[in-house]
């Protein structure tokens, strides 16, 4: 190809909860493609392993352990990667837990971990990324990870799904308000997946979901991790330059049945 | 820095509706990302040159002049494609007529005609693309051009709305079939574009929508037909391996506000 719209070369990508699950591939598919990999996360630990990934296959990568759910380290992380690599291009927000229980077992520290974590955090990550990208003059790409239960009930979600229809929502939001900046705000909406996300109940690993991921999900199966590294590429490419306040359903088809 | 995700190598691609406009754009795309493509629409001379330009780029094409609304010419497009370079692996099925006018206004014959060419013919080629690709056992993967009037409202396009919603049901309807055949059946819904659709009159060009554009649209500018390449190439290949059933809005953030 002449021009490849899908490069990401001299981008400069933060992913949050990339020390493992969808995180961590999508952060190794952004570094394939080119950009320089911001990773971060609680633990060093696993965004250490993530990095010696992306350091062997060639590309950039840059560690930084936080807490996203504190304003002052998400502060620091956006200036941690503007001090590696000059600038932020690509903002993927993607931490977040899923307290599974029934809706009358939720008590208030369930509610706020998930509305706490998932939303108000995945928005503070957004309002200074957003900010900074402004502040270097415009353009950029932030992707959020939602989920399929932003819009189909999925048990044991109540809460879960109330944290990510709100992240829909806040796309559709930021799109507009930053639209004029050039910056483009999408989400990728997984549905029923092979990883365990932090705080998952065995409430997803019942016969009886199995038997539904099987025989009501179109695709039949779990999505692999890596399946997540294509959408969040295109989105936070050029290829996707006429695509914004979109929530991109990467779940087999779950959404649509 | 690899991209090769999106390639689409040895990949047989049908493009509908690929004389001009978007669908022109989508054709030239695909070649450049590695795929053999048959340009097929009405009017020989249109297909011949966009084949013409591929091939000059570079690509393999070949021109099939075909007329949408006849079963047979869906059959014969697939079969001379599939004499030609072997097999079928993508079939974007992008022709169309839009014509605008007052719903109270429209005639029986120009309902008939939205109707039949936008959403029945594209039923039909869709089931010819299947019909194959499921008799191939390979997979694959089928595209339609849908549009943003399914999903919102806009002036004057009561039948064509009508047929573009048919269309994103009938696309969730085919994934739903389709998924135990590993094949994908995906829509991209593009906004207002630069590209003036067939029927569409003049009625796109006032001052007046304009400023309506510049209104409506986060983006405050109409797509390109080259900013539609990227969204179909991502559908189309391996990126997208867990996407079914999804309507993919092109539209500048328009259907979000």
């Amino acid at each position: 190809m002449p021009t490849d719209p899908f490069d990401l070369t001299g981008r400069t990508a933060v992913v949050t909860g990339a020390s493992r699950g969808l995180g961590a591939e999508m952060a190794k598919a952004l570094a394939r493609a080119g950009a320089n990999a911001v990773l971060a996360a609680r633990g060093r630990a696993g965004l250490d392993a993530v990095a010696a990934e992306i350091a062997a296959a060639g590309g950039a990568a840059h560690v930084v352990a936080c807490d996203a759910t504190r304003r002052s380290d998400v502060e620091g992380l956006i200036a941690a990667a503007v001090d590696r690599f000059g600038g932020l291009d690509i903002m993927v927000v993607n931490h977040g837990l899923g307290p599974a229980k029934s809706l009358l077992e939720i008590d208030d520290d369930d509610l706020d971990a998930a509305i706490g974590v998932n939303l108000k955090s995945a928005y503070v990550c957004a309002q200074l990324a957003g900010g900074r990208m402004i502040a270097q003059g415009g353009g950029g790409s932030i992707v959020f990870t939602s989920s399929s239960a932003s819009r189909v009930a999925c048990w044991g979600y109540s809460c879960y799904g109330a944290s990510k229809g709100g992240i829909d929502q806040l796309v559709r939001q930021l799109a507009q308000e930053w639209a004029r900046h050039g910056i483009r705000v999408n989400a990728i909406n997984p549905g029923y997946t092979e990883n365990e996300m932090a705080d998952t109940a065995d409430i997803h690993d019942t016969p009886e979901v199995a038997r539904f991921i099987e025989r009501v999900i179109p695709f039949g199966r779990r999505g692999r991790v890596d399946e997540m590294g294509g959408p969040v590429v295109f989105l936070a490419s050029d290829a996707a330059s006429y695509v914004t306040g979109h929530c991109l359903f990467v779940d087999g088809g779950y959404a649509a049945v | 820095m690899s991209t090769r995700l999106f390639d689409l190598t040895g990949k047989v691609a049908v493009v509908t509706g690929s004389g001009r406009g978007l669908g022109r754009a989508m054709a030239r795309g695909l070649a450049a990302a590695g795929a053999k493509v048959a340009t097929a629409g009405r009017t020989a001379a249109d297909v011949e040159a966009v084949a013409d330009e591929i091939r000059a780029a570079g690509g393999e094409a070949v021109a099939i002049p075909f007329d949408a609304v006849s079963r047979a010419g869906n059959r014969r497009l697939f079969d001379e494609t599939v004499a030609r370079f072997g097999h079928l692996d993508i079939a974007v099925v992008n022709h169309g007529v839009g014509r605008a006018k007052p719903a109270v206004e429209v005639t029986d014959a120009e309902l008939a005609e939205t109707i039949d060419i936008n959403l029945k013919s594209a039923f039909v080629c869709g089931q010819e693309a299947a019909r194959r690709m499921v008799a191939r056992g390979a997979g694959g993967a089928i595209v339609f051009t849908s549009s943003t009037g399914s999903l919102a409202a806009f002036a004057n396009l009561s039948t064509y709305g009508a047929a573009k919603g048919g269309v994103d049901q009938m696309c969730r309807h085919f994934a739903q079939e389709l998924a135990p055949h590993g094949i994908r059946v995906n829509a991209v819904n593009p906004g207002y574009m630069e590209h003036r659709m067939r029927g569409s009159g003049k009625r796109h060009e006032t001052p007046e929508m304009a400023e309506e554009i510049r209104l409506a649209t986060p983006m405050a500018r109409r797509g390109r037909s080259e900013e539609m390449v990227g969204p179909v190439i991502f559908l189309a290949s391996d990126a997208a391996s867990f996407v079914t059933g999804h309507v993919l809005p092109v539209d500048g953030g328009y259907v979000a506000v």
